[in-house]
Parts: C-alpha cells; sequence; structure tokens
C-alpha cells in the first residue's frame, strides 16, 4: 500500500539541510499547518462540515489529501457514532472538492464503519441481555466470595457488577471487540487506499 | 483451577439439602452424609458398596458488615484484604455477611454399606423423614476428592442461605435494604451509622456495663466499625463508674 507523506514528514527528511527546502515545500509545509488549525475548529464543533468545505475550497489535491488523512486518522473502533458521523462527513466533503473525486466509493466504506459499529453493538447488547437474564435466573451467580480459611464473606452484588465479573462475559468481550476492532482497522486501510488512488 | 477439582466439583451433587438452612440470629449445625461409590469399584464389579461419611459442620451466627468493617477483619490473606479495601472505597454501603463454620472432626465416621449408591442415599433419606430431622443433608460427592465435594455443599448452604434466610430476615429489621440497581445495602440511620452497628455496639455497651465482657472487645468492635470516635465518651464513662 502506498503512504501519503505529509509536507512536514518530507521537510524533516531534509533535517539539516533546511536551506536545501524549496519555496513550494515550504508552501506546502505553511498549507498544512492551516489545514490542521482548520481541522482543530472542526473537530471540537467550532465550524461546520460546510465551513470546512468552504475554506479549503481551492485547496491543492495533496493538501486535500493530507486533511482527509488527518480525518481518517483519528477514526477509530472507540469514537462514538456522532465523531464516526463528524468524520465521515468531513471526508465525502473534502472529497467533493477534487478534480476526480470517488466519492460513491468512499462513501461505501465509510458507511461499511457505520455498519459495522452497528452489528457489534447489536449483537453486543443482544449477549448482555441473555447474560444478565442468566444471571438473574441465578442467584449464585450474583454472590462476590471472599474466603479465607473457615471465614467466608458473601455479597449480593447488582446484576450489572456480576456481569462484569463474570469470566466468560468478559471472554466474550475481549473477543468481541478484537473481532470487530481487527475488520474496523481493515476497512480504514482500505480507504486509505482509495485515498492513495485519488491523490 | 485443576482440572481434577473441576470435575470433582461437577460430579458434585447435593441429593438433599436440610429444610433448616443457616439460621441468622444463632448458630447453627447441619449433620452431612456424603456418599461416594469406593475407589475400588472398578476391581471389584460384581460388588456393590457405597462409601458413607458422616459428620457435622457448625456455623457461627452470621455476621451483616460493611466493607470498611471486613477490610479491617485480620486473618484474610493480601489479596482479599486489597478486594475487600477496594469494595470499600467503591460501595462503602455494599452489604457483606460474614460466615464463618467449622467442620468437626470428632464426629466424623467412615463406613462401607452394601448397596448402590443411589439406593444407599434413598435409605439414609428415609431414616432422616422417620426422625423428622430437618437438619440434616445428603451430598454424592467425587471418590478421590470428597472433601471438595464437601466445600462445595458448604458454599451452596451460604448462598441458598443468604438469599432465602440471612437477606429476608436482616431486610425484615431494618438493618439491610436493596438498592435499585439490586445491591444489598446496609441501612443507616441519620448520623451514617449503620443501623446494625448500633444494635451490635449497643448490646456490647450493655454486657461491658454489667461487667460480663472485657472492655477491650467493645473497644475492637468499635474500631471495626471506625466508630470510637462518636462513641468514645461513652466508652470511657465505662471506667469512670467503675472507680
Amino acid at each position: 500500500m502506498g503512504k501519503l507523506k505529509s509536507a512536514w514528514e518530507i521537510a524533516m527528511e531534509k533535517v539539516g539541510q533546511v536551506d536545501r527546502l524549496s519555496s513550494q515545500e515550504i508552501q506546502e509545509i505553511k498549507e498544512e499547518e492551516k489545514i490542521k488549525a482548520i481541522l482543530s475548529k472542526f473537530f471540537k464543533g467550532r465550524i461546520t462540515v460546510n465551513d470546512l468545505w468552504k475554506r479549503l475550497q481551492g485547496s491543492s489535491p495533496l493538501s486535500l489529501n493530507c486533511a482527509q488523512m488527518i480525518l481518517l486518522n483519528s477514526l477509530n473502533f472507540n469514537n462514538n457514532p456522532y465523531e464516526l458521523k463528524l468524520r465521515k462527513e468531513g471526508i465525502l466533503a473534502l472529497e467533493s472538492l477534487k478534480n476526480t473525486p470517488n466519492i460513491s466509493t468512499l462513501e461505501n466504506l465509510l458507511h461499511q464503519l457505520t455498519l459495522l459499529k452497528e452489528e457489534f453493538s447489536k449483537t453486543k447488547d443482544y449477549m448482555e441481555k441473555k447474560a444478565k437474564s442468566e444471571i438473574e435466573n441465578d442467584p449464585q451467580s450474583r454472590i462476590k466470595t471472599i474466603r479465607q480459611g473457615d471465614k467466608i464473606i458473601l455479597m449480593q452484588l447488582s446484576v450489572d457488577e456480576a456481569l462484569q465479573q463474570n469470566p466468560q462475559w468478559k471472554a466474550f468481550i475481549t473477543q468481541h471487540e478484537e473481532k470487530y476492532s481487527k475488520k474496523f482497522e481493515q476497512i480504514i486501510e482500505k480507504i486509505k487506499e482509495e485515498m492513495v488512488q485519488t491523490a | 483451577m485443576d482440572k481434577r477439582i473441576i470435575e470433582a466439583l461437577e460430579n458434585t451433587e447435593i441429593l438433599r439439602m436440610p429444610k433448616q438452612l443457616i439460621s441468622t440470629f444463632g448458630s447453627s449445625t447441619i449433620h452431612y452424609y456424603l456418599v461416594t461409590e469406593p475407589i475400588y469399584l472398578e476391581f471389584a464389579r460384581n460388588k456393590s458398596e457405597t462409601v458413607v461419611r458422616e459428620g457435622r459442620i457448625s456455623w457461627h451466627k452470621p455476621k451483616l458488615l460493611t466493607p470498611g468493617y471486613m477490610f479491617r477483619i485480620e486473618g484474610f490473606s493480601k489479596e482479599a484484604s486489597k478486594a475487600l479495601e477496594t469494595l470499600a472505597n467503591e460501595f462503602p454501603d455494599l452489604a457483606g455477611i460474614l460466615y464463618q463454620f467449622k467442620v468437626s472432626k470428632e464426629f466424623e465416621e467412615m463406613s462401607f454399606v452394601s448397596g448402590s449408591l443411589l439406593a444407599v442415599a434413598e435409605k439414609i433419606s428415609k431414616e432422616i423423614d422417620r426422625k423428622n430431622d430437618s437438619l440434616s443433608a445428603i451430598i454424592k460427592g467425587a471418590a478421590g476428592l470428597w472433601d471438595i465435594s464437601l466445600s462445595k455443599f458448604i458454599l451452596d448452604m451460604m448462598v441458598k442461605s443468604i438469599y432465602s434466610v440471612q437477606i429476608p430476615d436482616f431486610q425484615r429489621k431494618g438493618f439491610l435494604d436493596i438498592n435499585k440497581i439490586g445491591q444489598a445495602i446496609i441501612s443507616k440511620d441519620k448520623y451514617g451509622i449503620p443501623l446494625i452497628a448500633r444494635d451490635e455496639i449497643e448490646k456490647l455497651f450493655k454486657l461491658a456495663e454489667e461487667g460480663r465482657i472485657d472492655p477491650a472487645k467493645l473497644k475492637a468492635e468499635l474500631d471495626k466499625w471506625g466508630f470510637f470516635e462518636y462513641y468514645q465518651d461513652r466508652f470511657f464513662n465505662l471506667f469512670r463508674r467503675k472507680r
């Protein structure tokens, strides 16, 4: 897979040779810093996706790709639906500014991220409901035991606490998260590949 | 956990629970019959025999506690103390019930009885019915690890008792409540003192005033509840009166 280097990364490779940075490269570094400042406002909700689109209108394809990459790299499996939606809209808005946009493919891939998260939550909720019902029907599983010799302390936990301490549930949730995080990362890689192609 | 222990636990079955569970306001003694197939069974296929072990398990009066009190009890391992400290910080009002038991060695007996395990268990059960004995239990245990089976029974007795007897009894007395999320929690008075603590402390003060217990026992109890400062004037009055 190809890797898009930021203007700053390219400049860093030339450390010690600052005098050899071209005026174009210096311009690119300035552009990248400008993009970061705009995106920072976007992440904080100070500007909308429309503002983002307007402010980056007329930017070079490289700058647009750089902005998209920042948005993409901020995507992770633990993002909440709002964070996911915000980044998705930002990436697509910037794609529309390119000369040869690839909106449908990107939209489809980004939508897959949403679907994946929904599938993860749906399965988790179903399993959680099932596990809680089992705990409710089995009082012993709600008892926390601390034992030392002939002394035993028993405590009745809430169903939620009992679930969080249940070894089977812990194993399931770890496995479930690992499985979906991996799929999520695979889709992110595909999106990066698409972006490299349109850069 | 050791595979053999897991197998022993899986092969343990409580064939008959005692009609009476662990009492909340006094001590309890259960007579157990633990039946197992003899280890030599595979070498004596034609001979049907069952090993019957009898004994008694006694429980002290269960004690309702807060995690803070539990943390101050001596004798727990570092890991257990750490777990109790965490609970004391996270859920200071979570109710815990301390059970202390003793397996009486002097009443232990072992005998070989003719007949299959279930037939022997049935015979013992009829005998219990005939005596109208509400404090006897029959456990089907694992041959080589019968002590694991007995431990499982002891734990089952406590788990059944906490739900069926101790929680309802303490609730009726107003010492315990179930909160919105289903935790059993300690009820407190307007000064933030658990009602069970106040009850226990009052009883000990009375005994100390009558000279029936060493005041050191009362002091230890006040320290475990963490209320010595609150009661200290009254505690020191015990000595003034003596003079």
